[in-house]
């Protein structure tokens, strides 16, 4: 206890010519401008300067997050921050941007029917003839009546989409104008497709026949179709050639297209 | 002072693609609407209204295909209606729902502007429309509460009485005009006029 006492007046000594040897430094009037950085030479918290290593120890975090930091001291912050006092650009309005060049092929242009009005107008949409008849239909190839659907897949979208338009604006009547338009267009799809359906099913009936037949080899090596002499002896051989031209008669120069366009039509008819 | 890097230009955006589906569709049967974008829409962004049965990538080979269009990406909803019921008191079902679809082009597509000129919109009979539209309104206003009757000063006039009445004003001036003549019966024809005044509203 008595070295304790003894040693007091000469640690207090030892504190007061360090503090006044900084005091010199706040004179300066320059210095008192900047943050003032932490001027007590021995840590004045000691007690957070104690390590607990033991297990089960108290955490020896800081608690106090702010800790040190004085608007009156002009101490600044404790942490470095990650922005800067530069001006941000603005951004432009929509109104000074220069206007958008749309592309006059684009391939949305295909959904209106009229590119001004977007809509077409029912007297416009009143423009049209029947549909395609199944009669006229088949005499077309594969090819062609694909074609045909595509058209009128484009149609009705754009049918669907001057509804849109007509509905959601507001614009008006002719809801029962366009409603007729699709009609005619529905038509002609279901007359492709029941075109397709009567062509499978002569495949069908074609490759049934063609099992019986000793003129037609299905078995995909060598040649398909090897007529006979056209004169021939034999009774039963040419019965069964007689059975034949009855049934091509009706199908007519088709025949050779039939299997390629009924295996087409197959693959839709699943999707 | 730190100098600023300028920003990177914003470029036209890329096709991310990078393949397509693999099973061919000879005859698809959708219908697939193209849908004024909102005010503010980007022009890189184009709404549809597509099947239910649409997915994203439907949509994005079907553009491809069929209308030459490239995308980056598509999004979708589903617009579910309020359930309804059948006529007035019948069972209550809820309406087939809309399936939309919005896909980020590559190429930007601005819509025409939207027709507002009378002039421009008579292909389509607007006035008669709108009128048409206004009284379907207002007759099912009336049916949804039919207890509640609508005050008489909330009605229009008919054109009959507003002509009656505007000739009993004319023979009421012309009167009072006389009276003033005579210098000596203006308080009887006030009151008169106060009585006639009273029973044509009365009759309104």
């Amino acid at each position: 206890m008595a070295s304790s006492a003894s040693i007091r007046p000469s640690l207090g000594a030892a504190f007061t010519r360090l503090t006044s040897s900084n005091t010199t430094s706040r004179r300066i009037p320059l210095l008192l401008l900047l943050p003032i950085q932490q001027t007590a030479p021995l840590s004045t918290t000691s007690s957070l300067l104690k390590r607990h290593t033991y297990p089960g120890a108290r955490s020896n975090k800081d608690m106090s997050k702010n800790r040190g930091q004085s608007a009156l001291r002009r101490t600044g912050l404790r942490w470095r921050l990650s922005m800067s006092d530069e001006p941000l650009p603005k951004p432009k309005r929509r109104e000074e941007l220069p206007p958008i060049e749309v592309d006059p092929d684009h391939g949305l242009w295909d959904f209106f029917p009229n590119r001004e009005t977007v809509a077409a107008a029912p007297e416009d949409d009143m423009k049209h003839g029947r549909a395609w008849m199944v009669e006229e239909l088949r005499g077309k190839s594969w090819e062609d009546l694909h074609k045909l659907w595509w058209v009128c897949v484009k149609e009705r979208n754009r049918i669907a989409t001057a509804a849109w338009e007509r509905e959601r604006g507001k614009m008006g009547f002719g809801k029962s104008e366009a409603q007729g338009r699709d009609r005619e267009v529905r038509i002609t799809m279901r007359g492709i497709k029941h075109v397709l359906t009567e062509r499978f099913y002569a495949w069908e009936d074609a490759v049934k026949l063609a099992e019986n037949d000793p003129e037609v080899n299905l078995s995909g090596k060598g040649k398909a179709f090897t007529p006979k002499e056209y004169l021939e002896e034999e009774e039963g051989v040419a019965v069964e050639e007689v059975g034949l031209k009855d049934f091509r008669g009706p199908v007519g120069g088709e025949a050779a297209e039939v299997p390629s366009e009924g295996k087409a039509q197959g693959e839709a008819a699943r999707l | 002072m730190l100098s600023i890097k300028p920003l990177p230009r914003i470029t036209e955006p890329v096709q991310r693609w990078k393949r397509f589906g693999e099973k061919q569709l000879f005859l698809p049967n959708h219908v697939v609407a193209l849908l004024r974008p909102k005010p503010k829409q980007s022009p890189h962004l184009a709404t549809f209204a597509v099947p239910l049965q649409f997915n994203k990538l439907d949509l994005r080979d079907y553009l491809h295909h069929a209308y030459d269009v490239e995308t980056t990406a598509i999004r979708s909803f589903i617009n579910q209606p309020k359930p309804e019921r059948k006529n007035k008191n019948g069972p209550w079902y809820r309406p087939r729902a809309q399936k939309m679809m919005i896909a980020e082009l590559v190429k930007p597509f601005v819509w025409p502007e939207p027709l507002k000129e009378a002039e421009e919109l008579k292909q389509w009979d607007h006035e008669m429309f709108q009128k048409l539209q206004k009284e379907r309104r207002a007759q099912a206003k009336k049916q949804k509460n039919p207890k509640k009757v609508p005050l008489r000063r909330a009605l229009a006039v008919p054109d009959d009485q507003k002509s009656l009445s505007e000739q009993a004003k004319e023979l009421l001036r012309q009167a009072k005009a006389e009276a003033k003549a005579r210098g000596e019966k203006v308080k009887e024809v006030e009151v008169e006029k106060k009585k006639e005044t009273k029973l044509d509203s009365g009759d309104i």
